[in-house]
């Protein structure tokens, strides 16, 4: 996933969210709205193959078993399709308009309430926040989760988090050494005396079965 | 019956019943606290211990534990943007976002008092409601509990604002996954490719703990500023805040704590509705809707609330019919046969005391929690200032291990990790999650009372005047909505994503 702001709407990364929030509806928000529109289209259609795959697969079942699912993906079917075709039509809508100033700047076509969300919008941050993203933000990010769950796949629960725990510490919330093994150690034995010895409920063995109990 | 329920209040009271509540307050709040380990898994693991063991105080020690798990519930939804419980989802949409902006004491002050206020009126309705059980549940049939279910999915459109349209698709595709696995009429695999682990179905916990904290999780891991953790101290001055702002909104409150109760009585519904029907009516009788979803006090009382009220509403058909109304209380209605008491109209003659020292137990529990919370309130409010990455361990843990335990099975894992891609995506393109949770906590009523229905009453239960009054009223909702969408100037509607109308 790359970030799809364009250059005038950017987020600073400075942590104030309002500034970014009024920093997307500066003069590259058209494009921005229509990529957004672009990836409206594409998540549409593809749950729109999702439904019509399900519809199909449920018309080969007795009818006890289909009835709900036709009518349940039959409802899905007729709502992607309808906002798929609403999210193109709204694209070819605001193509030529693009370059136009109407919508630049926050006081285009917003009120005071509007305003007053603005400043409080989480949601958007978090939204802006995703788009914000670089491609070795999610490299590192994603190598480090691929990791853990590799780790936990093949090693146990214990295993792997110890291992993350320190690595992760480390290297990317800059951690000390000492403070990564402490904090390891004690996440893994605090685990192991709710779940495996309070609770008695098992863990994630891993391939090896390290973890020993279940 | 006064008279009775002082009687009960002393059986409570009595040293053993006591020690076991305070046990059940203290392993509620672990419990609550942990994300995806739910409060039915515990009831089963605790029934057990009850072996030979007096009605009161067994019960003291099981809903007691139930009880609090929900209050507790709150506290990871506030602090981490993660549901310790399932019902308590909702909770994270208003909870967290005012955690961030440094009013977790105050989210939490408001949480706390809501429960207590929601858990009286919960057992307050239970304890009236005592002499007119029977013709009020027979009243209710398949076509009527089936209505209801589209009811809740109409709340879809109120709780998506301005995504409506989005709102009502991923509402679909929470259906169609709630479909996965074995249907329950023929034993046919449905959407399962082969897999023996889909079988059973697609849980809503993995789903949960995927789709809202594993996307917190990895923007906290992506965070490498900390720019989505608010900065300075928190401010856990607020509590006393949120608690008078919760008597200000005292109307909320009774209205939230009635949906709780309301929902809570209907067997099959359960609490992951009630809450969600509360915030969708929080926010569609608010005059700032807009802010919900961003941090509105409105959204955290409405939940806190219903998390406790529609316990009083969900033991009711449980100790009156012995039909439980969620997955919890199936397990408790196990805790009835292994004690020695016949769930039905004995528990409302012979047994009345133990039905009535269960009002008791849930509102001092609920009591005893709250000061529990607010007594560490301040130590956990100050986990919200320690570097986001350094809870980055801890987090994936906690997702790792409530994902594992609904079924102790990696494939839950799996379905973790790849909810919480659709939830990244559905954040990044301004896709809402919740009506994704709702579809899929609902599908599977939805399919059972309409099955239902169908078999016995072909397809003439769609004429009874009681399905379409709630029918009617589900159609209103949702054109209520189209309404008030197109009464806003079309430069509003049109304006980015930064307007309004956050994605919840």
């Amino acid at each position: 996933m790359t970030n799809s702001v364009s250059p005038g709407a950017t987020v600073t990364g400075t942590g104030e969210e309002s500034d970014a929030a009024e920093e997307i509806t500066g003069p590259g928000a058209p494009r921005r709205r229509g990529g957004a529109r672009s990836a409206d289209f594409v998540i549409a259609v593809a749950l729109l193959v999702i439904f019509t795959a399900a519809f199909v697969t449920a018309l080969q079942w007795q009818a006890i078993a289909g009835l709900f699912p036709l009518i349940a993906t039959g409802t899905g079917i007729a709502l992607s399709a309808a906002f798929a075709v609403s999210s193109l039509l709204s694209r070819e809508r605001e193509r030529p308009s693009e370059p136009g100033p109407a919508s630049t700047g926050p006081a285009a076509g917003q009120n005071a309430e509007d305003a007053e969300g603005t400043e409080d919008d989480q949601a958007d941050a978090d939204h802006l926040f995703f788009a914000s993203l670089g491609r070795q933000d999610w490299t590192v990010s994603l190598a480090y989760f691929a990791a853990f769950f590799s780790g936990l796949y093949v090693f146990g629960l214990y295993v792997a988090s110890v291992v993350f725990t320190v690595v992760y510490l480390r290297f990317q919330a800059r951690s000390s050494w000492l403070f990564s093994a402490v904090y390891a150690v004690v996440l893994a034995a605090a685990v192991y005396a709710l779940f495996g010895m309070a609770l008695e409920l098992p863990v994630p063995e891993g391939l090896l079965e390290l973890t020993g109990r279940r | 019956m006064l008279e009775q329920l002082g009687s009960a209040l002393q059986q409570v009271v009595a040293p053993d019943s006591l020690a076991m509540l305070l046990l059940g307050v203290a392993i509620g709040f672990v419990v609550g606290i942990l994300p995806g380990l739910g409060g039915a898994v515990t009831l089963a693991l605790l029934i057990p211990i009850t072996f030979g063991m007096d009605p009161v105080p067994a019960f003291s020690l099981l809903l007691g534990m139930y009880v609090v798990c929900a209050v507790a519930g709150d506290f990871t939804s506030v602090l981490f943007g993660i549901p310790g419980e399932a019902s308590a989802a909702a909770m994270v949409l208003d909870g967290f976002p005012l955690n961030k902006k440094g009013q977790a004491g105050r989210a939490l002050g408001a949480a706390l008092a809501s429960s207590v206020i929601g858990a009286v009126f919960g057992v307050a309705v239970l304890t009236a409601l005592i002499p007119v059980l029977s013709p009020l549940v027979l009243m209710i049939g398949p076509p009527e509990l089936f209505a209801i279910g589209l009811l809740g999915l109409a709340f879809v459109a109120s709780l998506s604002g301005k995504n409506m349209f989005k709102g009502s698709i991923m509402a679909a595709l929470g259906v169609l996954l709630s479909l996965v696995g074995l249907d329950p009429n023929t034993g046919i695999p449905r959407y399962t490719f082969g897999s023996l682990e889909l079988w059973e179905g697609i849980g809503i916990v993995p789903v949960v703990v995927g789709l809202l904290g594993g996307a917190e999780l990895l923007q906290i891991m992506l965070d490498k500023d900390n720019r989505t953790r608010h900065h300075g101290r928190p401010k856990v001055g607020g509590i006393r805040t949120g608690v008078l702002e919760t008597a200000k909104h005292w109307f909320l409150v009774v209205r939230a704590s009635a949906i709780g109760v309301a929902v809570g009585i209907v067997p099959g519904l359960g609490g992951s509705m009630a809450q969600f029907i509360a915030y969708g009516h929080a926010k569609q009788t608010s005059k700032k809707p807009e802010r919900f979803g961003r941090g509105a006090i409105e959204g955290v009382i409405a939940s806190g609330a219903t998390s406790t009220a529609k316990d009083g509403g969900a033991l009711v058909p449980t100790i009156a019919f012995g039909v439980p109304s969620s997955v919890s209380m199936a397990v408790l209605l196990g805790a009835f046969v292994i004690l020695g008491l016949d769930p039905g109209p004995s528990m409302l003659t012979d047994d009345l005391d133990v039905t009535l020292s269960m009002v008791w137990i849930v509102v001092l529990a609920t009591v005893a929690a709250a000061a529990l919370g607010y007594v560490l309130l301040r130590p956990l409010t100050h986990l919200t200032r320690v570097k986001g990455r350094v809870l980055v361990p801890s987090l994936i843990l906690l997702l790792t291990l409530g994902a594992y335990s609904e079924s102790n099975s990696f494939a839950n894992v799996l379905v973790m990790l790849l909810f919480l891609a659709v939830g990244v995506v559905a954040i990044r393109w301004d896709w809402p999650r919740v009506p994704l949770l709702l579809g899929l906590v609902l599908g599977a009523i939805l399919e059972r009372y309409f099955i239902l229905s169908h078999s016995i009453y072909d397809w003439e239960w769609l004429g009874r005047p009681s399905v379409i009054a709630i029918i009617a009223v589900a159609l209103l909702l949702v054109v209520s909505q189209i309404l008030r969408a197109l009464r806003k100037p079309r430069t509003a509607v049109d304006t980015p994503r930064t307007k309004e109308g956050a994605a919840v």
